[in-house]
């Protein structure tokens, strides 16, 4: 543990990982505007612009829409709002966010700046952070299940089921990952649901190759050639005796699975096969203010700057907790 | 900070950009590259572009949009209407040295409707007296098409159809040398006044100037498209002088709006709409889709997402083809979209789907219309796909909203009401949209010539389709170029195939 604390490796990438878990697990109640409330208004303003608004709905069971101000005044029951277009509209007081004059105008700041849409970049990058580890999670887990039980079937039986399953995986290898991921996002409708799936259904081969690989290696140790003369069943070999045994490796590249498939949801959402506007996708993001890179380059720069560092925080993580599980690596 | 690194960003864009500016050379940018030189497959604007610098017409549009003389030096039609007589200039050479003659003319418009060609554009030709006969394969000429004589020729059509003579303007009626009519995709056959180098795909096309060409060589020798898709490598082309003229995107224009270039604004022939089902529920309903029109906040957006650059819409046709006061009917009013909402039957709001083409610049604005339309209750979920794939769905009426825009082939009010509302094309290609009353109005602005009472039926046709609100009427696009300071008497124009850079010239000083 304490050897751990001395590889800065594991220190900044665990920090990543932690702060965007956090950011991805509580973000409706750390991101200070709704992702996809816009202000037209505020369209492209720099990080750290501060700005009046009113916050207020049509009708009670419609969603908040958010104004910029210019003047206000407040004439009975209702407010009047001259708005940038020094056009004049009239808002009834119970329509305010809160229902009070207090609550529904109020100052904001964009720590992040906006969009083209007027929209916070921090809120969305904190939404983001959702999308980023779902995908992640869910398509390094399906990745995982295939690869685990293919693996294992193929290690264990060896001979013919071996070798189809093991010709399958290259199959698969042969393929350049991100263009059949292109293939098949392209071919169905584009939604988040079908990344997480095409990511999962393309990347196992490398999990059934280790799982492969390790059951191979421990099938031939004493304690489980011991459990097979106690006559012990091949499921039960596996499961209680094989598997635990290869759980680091599999951890670690479960955790390096995680970073490719954020990466792959922000490469297919940037080319538009992924999340659909107004989803906050960190690459759904990028591409819908790469066209403003001159006039607001922070647009981009922001979500950019949450893949590198989402992708770097699980790469380092893996990296090192494979260093430390290996004890060849720890002479070196 | 942020300064340093726009200048960083724009130091590395332009490093390696710079170099000697080449006085004898015009050079454009197109997106996308074109289909190819053969005028029977010029669907798209940009194909349409091409084969009119390459082509001549019997008529075409100059810059202001008049119809002006092209190979025919005099036109004139008969009282009814039907018959039209045309006199071709005798000193018209394409450009490997034939003369064009009035053969040339049949054999291309022949060419057209033959079915062995297959053109998607028949429907410009096909009310010639005896065409549609040809078209099944039943003649082997169409009797309408008629030589008088060496310079002489007439065109008989089946019914008046004040349209047609623009239609001879369009870039499938160009006219082809009828000895090389063997590899038009690749190698053009025309008279214009540029003549092709070189064709290199998704690279280049490269143009010499026609000298001999009847109308007056164009004064700059070479021409030079090149393709180039990224918005950004455009722009900084052109701030490293590598481009001539430059269609500012309209996300562009904050970053020029200071910038020392010669601008000129052009109010395109363009309406850009949402698109609904007309005739399957919940679109079916005229409640929910004025309901729609009356959400969103057409002028809040035009300010402040499109710089300005777009005109507020009346009905579908552009202000320049209405007489009068032009009003718009759809203010913005979420009060009443909501009540309406109410009384077309969704008191609790509704789910529905926005059928899109990938890469469309439209997706600058997309997300506001969704944001207003949230707003009163109805929730529009965008769907994007493949052009290709877009295209099917919406003319198999799959899409219950979709987005498009229509740019208008020649410049007459008709041209935005028959191919869009007429039933007969919208319940094969569009919203399915029919109504007996604005197919009788329409059917009647055909056969009138271009008189005041034409005009004011234009007019109440845009309004009652704006009143049967079967799109989201959204608005009509300006566009902005910007020259170099070394370029002159480039003028736009708001017609696509009038331009043929004839006229432009580049040299150092004003």
């Amino acid at each position: 543990m304490i050897k751990a604390m001395k590889d800065p490796g594991i220190i900044i990438g665990l920090s990543f990982v932690l702060l965007i878990t956090i950011m991805g697990i509580f973000a409706p109640w750390i991101a200070p505007q709704a992702p996809n409330s816009q202000t037209l208004e505020f369209r492209h303003k720099p990080p750290g612009f501060s700005g009046k608004v009113v916050n207020y709905r049509l009708a009670p069971n419609l969603p908040y829409i958010t104004i910029a101000i210019k003047k206000i005044s407040i004439e009975n029951d209702n407010i009047i709002v001259t708005d940038k277009l020094d056009r004049q509209l009239q808002i009834a007081i119970k329509n305010l966010e809160g229902g009070r004059f207090e609550t529904g105008i109020k100052s904001i700041t964009f720590w992040l700046g906006t969009d083209q849409f007027g929209r916070d970049i921090l809120s969305r990058i904190i939404h983001g952070a959702r999308i980023s580890l779902t995908i992640g999670f869910s398509a390094s887990l399906i990745a995982l299940v295939i690869g685990v039980i293919l693996g294992a079937l193929a290690g264990i039986n060896g001979g013919r089921i071996d070798t189809i399953i093991m010709r399958l995986t290259d199959i698969m290898f042969g393929f350049p990952t991100l263009l059949f991921l292109i293939g098949i996002t392209a071919a169905m409708e584009p939604s988040l649901n079908v990344v997480f799936m095409a990511v999962g259904l393309v990347t196992w081969p490398g999990m059934a190759r280790l799982v492969r690989g390790q059951v191979m290696q421990l099938k031939h140790m004493e304690y489980v050639q011991s459990a097979k003369a106690l006559g012990f069943s091949k499921t039960t070999i596996l499961l209680k005796h094989i598997l635990p045994n290869s759980l680091a490796p599999i951890i670690v590249t479960f955790t390096l699975g995680i970073a490719g498939a954020i990466m792959a949801e922000a490469s297919l959402s940037f080319l538009g096969l992924g999340a659909q506007p107004p989803t906050p996708s960190w690459g759904a993001m990028i591409n819908s203010s790469k066209d403003y890179l001159r006039i607001a380059p922070w647009a981009s720069l922001a979500p950019g700057t949450a893949i590198a560092m989402a992708v770097l925080g699980f790469n380092l993580l893996g990296d090192s907790v494979r260093d430390l599980l290996d004890p060849t690596m720890k002479k070196g | 900070m942020l300064n340093a690194l726009r200048v960083l960003i724009l130091s590395l864009l332009l490093a390696g950009c710079t170099k000697d500016i080449d006085y004898q050379t015009l050079t454009i940018p197109y997106s996308t590259d074109i289909r190819g030189f053969d005028p029977a497959f010029a669907t798209d604007l940009r194909t349409g572009k091409v084969i009119s610098l390459l082509y001549d017409n019997l008529v075409r549009f100059d810059l202001d949009m008049n119809l002006v003389p092209g190979a025919a030096k005099h036109w004139s039609v008969s009282a009814d209407g039907r018959k039209y007589t045309f006199i071709i200039r005798n000193n018209i050479r394409f450009h490997n040295g034939d003369l064009l003659t009035v053969d040339d003319i049949i054999v291309s418009f022949e060419r057209i409707l033959n079915p062995q060609t297959s053109s998607p554009q028949t429907w410009l030709l096909d009310r010639i007296t005896g065409a549609k006969e040809y078209l099944q394969g039943y003649t082997d000429s169409v009797r309408g098409l008629t030589v008088i004589n060496d310079s002489t020729l007439t065109i008989e059509l089946d019914e008046p159809f004040s349209p047609f003579i623009q239609y001879l303007a369009m870039p499938a009626t160009a006219i082809i040398n009828k000895n090389e009519m063997e590899h038009l995709t690749n190698i053009p056959a025309g008279s214009g006044p540029w003549k092709l180098d070189k064709w290199e795909r998704d690279g280049e096309i490269l143009f010499t100037r026609n000298i001999d060409y009847w109308d007056g060589s164009p004064k700059i020798e070479h021409l030079r498209i090149r393709i180039l898709s990224e918005i950004m490598t455009q722009s900084a082309e052109f701030e490293a002088g590598s481009l001539d003229i430059y269609e500012v995107p309209k996300g562009e224009l904050e970053y020029w709006r200071d910038k020392d270039y010669n601008k000129k604004e052009e109010n395109e022939l363009i309406i850009r709409y949402v698109g609904m089902n007309c005739s399957r529920p919940p679109f079916d309903n005229i409640y929910l889709r004025k309901a729609m029109n009356y959400a969103i906040d057409r002028e809040k957006i035009i300010h402040i997402l499109l710089n300005g650059s777009a005109t507020i819409t009346s009905g579908p046709v552009p202000p320049r083809f209405l007489t009068g006061e032009v009003r718009t009917q759809y203010e913005y009013n979420p009060g009443k979209a909501i009540n309406l909402l109410k009384k077309a039957g969704y008191k609790n709001g509704l789910n529905t789907e926005l059928y899109v083409a990938g890469g469309s610049e439209m997706f600058h604005v997309l997300e506001a219309l969704q944001s207003d339309w949230a707003a009163v209750g109805i929730n529009v979920e965008i769907k994007r796909s493949d052009w290709n794939v877009f295209k099917t769905a919406v003319r198999e009426g799959k899409p219950d909203l979709y987005y498009l825009d229509w740019y208008a082939d020649y410049p007459d009010g008709e041209n935005f009401l028959y191919p869009l509302f007429h039933s007969k094309e919208s319940m094969t290609k569009r919203n399915r949209f029919s109504d007996p009353d604005v197919d009788a109005i329409i059917e009647k602005i055909q056969r009138l010539p271009d008189n005041a009472e034409r005009q004011s039926l234009i007019v109440e046709a845009n309004n009652m389709i704006a009143d049967k609100a079967p799109w989201v009427f959204l608005w009509h696009s300006k566009t902005t170029y910007l020259t170099q300071k070394w370029i002159g008497g480039f003028r736009p124009s708001p017609i696509f195939n009038a331009q043929r850079y004839t006229l432009v010239t580049k040299q150092i000083g004003p």
